[in-house]
C-alpha cells in the first residue's frame, strides 16, 4: 500500500512540475528531490529504490536534457543521505531540514554541472548562477516543508491499512 | 592487504568515475533512448493534457470575470486602435491587390509548400536546464521526426521525440538547438544557436559583414530543417573583438516562449524558400 502511495505521489509530482509549476515565471527544482531525501531518510532499499528506479527514468524520457542524469542524481542522493544519517541525528530540528536542504542543493548543482560541463553547448555563467540562486532560495523556504507534507501523508496511509487490517480481523472474528 | 574503508573508497570513485564517463558518454547524443522517451510520454500525456486544461479553465474564469473590471477602459482603447488599423488593413488590401497584379504580370504565384498541423503545447521540461516542450499531436497526426516547429511570430523549434499522440519539441532557445540563419537586410549569413536563457547567439558572422542592433534574423533554408525566411529574432547586441573572424552577436528570439500555448508543425521538410515561385 505505501508503494502506491509513493507511486501516486510521485506522479502526481511530476506531472504538477511539468505542467503548472513550468509555467509559472519561476526557476524551481525538481520536486522529486526532496521526496528521494524523505526515502533515505524514512525507507529502506526495499522499498524506496523500485521507486527511485523507476521515477529517475521517467525524468529522464520527460527531459530534453542528457540521458541518464535524473536516475544518477536520485541514486546518489539516496545513498549519501542514507550515509549521512548514520551519525546525524534526524530527529534534531535543525539538521533534518539542513538534510533536505543539501540535498536538493546536491541535485541543483549536478544537474548544472551536467547542462554546463558534459553538454556539447555552453551556458553563459551569470544565467547558471542566477537559475542556481533561484532554486537554492526556493529549496530552502519549500524543501522542508514538502518532506513534512510526505511524512504526513505516509503516516495517513498507515493508520488508513492498520485500520483496513483491523477492519478485516474484527469482521473475519465475527 | 587492504583494509575494508580503502577498498570502500576505491569502489567509490571507480563507480563516481563510470558514471560521469556514461553521462559524458549520454551527454553527446543527447537523447533518451526512442522506446523508453517514447514510453514516457504516452504514459505521462493523458494526465498533463488534463492538467493543463484545467489550468487553463481556471486561468479562462479569471480572465473572463476577475479582469472585467479593466475592460471598460481597455475596451475604448482598442476601438481607437481598431480604426488605425482598419486604415492600414485598407491599405495594405490595396498593396495586396497591386501585388498580385505584378506577379500575375511577372508569372509568379506564391505557393505555400509545406502543410501544417495545429498542436497545443501540454507539457514543458522538468528541467530549468533544457529546454524543451510537450505537445498534444503524434505520429497519428503525420507528425515525424526533425519537423520545424513555427507559430506565425516566427520559430519555436523542432521535433525531436514522437510518440502516437503527442511529441517532444526541442524549443529554439535550447542549447542544443541550431538554425542556419541570415540577416534579413544585409544576408550576412551565420548559425542561430540557443544560449540556454531567453536569448540565442548568432555564430559564424563574419566581422566584414555590416549588421546592426536591431536586424532581423530569418531562416536561411540551408540547413534542410527550417523553409527559408522564417523569422528567429532580432539583434540585441554586437561584439567586435579585436582578433578573430567573426562577430560576437546575440540575437533576442521573436518568439516569447513562457506564453507559448499552441504551435505550427510543418509537415514535409523543408525544400528552399516558405513561399516560392510554382
Amino acid at each position: 500500500m505505501i508503494l502506491g502511495f509513493y507511486f501516486i505521489l510521485c506522479f502526481f509530482l511530476m506531472i504538477f512540475q511539468t505542467t503548472v509549476l513550468a509555467n509559472l515565471p519561476v526557476n524551481a527544482y525538481d520536486l522529486l528531490a526532496p521526496f528521494v531525501v524523505y526515502l533515505a531518510i524514512y525507507q529502506g532499499p526495499r522499498k524506496a529504490l523500485p521507486v527511485i528506479l523507476f521515477f529517475g527514468l521517467m525524468m529522464d524520457g520527460l527531459s530534453g536534457g542528457i540521458f541518464g542524469v535524473y536516475l544518477t542524481v536520485y541514486l546518489w542522493m539516496y545513498v549519501g543521505v542514507r550515509c549521512a544519517i548514520q551519525f546525524l541525528h534526524v530527529g534534531n530540528t535543525i539538521l533534518l531540514p539542513m538534510l533536505i536542504i543539501m540535498g536538493i542543493f546536491f541535485e541543483c548543482l549536478v544537474l548544472a554541472f551536467c547542462a554546463v560541463v558534459l553538454s556539447p553547448s555552453t551556458w553563459p555563467a551569470e544565467v547558471v548562477f542566477s537559475v542556481l540562486a533561484s532554486q537554492m532560495t526556493w529549496a530552502i523556504f519549500t524543501g522542508p516543508l514538502l518532506v513534512i507534507l510526505f511524512l504526513s501523508g505516509q503516516r495517513f496511509v498507515e493508520r488508513t491499512r492498520k485500520k483496513m487490517v483491523a477492519d478485516a480481523n474484527g469482521s473475519r472474528d465475527q | 592487504m587492504f583494509s575494508k574503508r580503502m577498498v570502500l573508497l576505491v569502489a567509490v570513485t571507480l563507480m563516481i568515475a563510470a558514471n560521469i564517463i556514461f553521462l559524458t558518454l549520454s551527454g553527446k547524443n543527447s537523447q533518451t533512448p526512442g522506446a523508453l522517451g517514447r514510453g514516457v510520454l504516452i504514459l505521462v500525456y493523458p494526465f498533463q493534457k488534463q492538467l493543463t486544461e484545467t489550468v487553463q479553465s481556471i486561468k479562462d474564469v479569471w480572465n473572463q470575470y476577475f479582469f472585467l473590471v479593466h475592460t471598460e477602459s481597455e475596451n475604448r482603447k482598442l476601438k481607437a486602435a481598431l480604426g488605425k488599423r482598419t486604415e492600414t488593413l485598407n491599405s495594405c488590401i490595396e498593396t495586396q491587390l497591386e501585388n498580385e497584379r505584378l506577379r500575375h504580370l511577372l508569372g509568379f504565384e506564391a505557393v505555400y509548400k509545406s502543410p501544417m498541423t495545429a498542436a497545443r503545447v501540454v507539457g514543458q521540461d522538468p528541467s530549468s536546464w533544457s529546454k524543451t516542450v510537450i505537445v498534444d499531436k503524434g505520429a497519428h497526426d503525420g507528425i515525424r521526426k526533425a519537423a520545424p516547429v513555427v507559430i506565425p511570430e516566427g520559430i519555436v523549434g523542432v521535433v525531436v521525440e514522437v510518440a502516437p499522440r503527442n511529441s517532444k519539441v526541442l524549443l529554439l532557445i535550447d542549447s542544443n538547438s541550431a538554425v542556419d540563419a541570415m540577416v534579413q537586410r544585409t544576408r550576412a549569413r551565420g548559425i542561430v544557436k540557443g544560449g540556454g536563457s531567453d536569448e540565442c547567439t548568432f555564430k559564424y558572422v563574419l566581422r566584414k559583414h555590416e549588421i546592426g542592433v536591431g536586424d532581423t534574423v530569418v531562416s536561411s533554408g540551408l540547413d534542410g530543417v527550417f523553409p527559408k525566411g522564417l523569422r528567429i529574432g532580432r539583434i540585441s547586441e554586437i561584439v567586435r573583438l579585436n582578433a578573430g573572424i567573426f562577430q560576437k552577436v546575440a540575437v533576442t528570439p521573436t518568439v516569447d516562449f513562457d506564453i507559448l500555448e499552441e504551435v505550427f508543425i510543418l509537415s514535409k521538410p523543408a525544400q528552399g524558400e516558405l513561399f516560392e515561385p510554382s
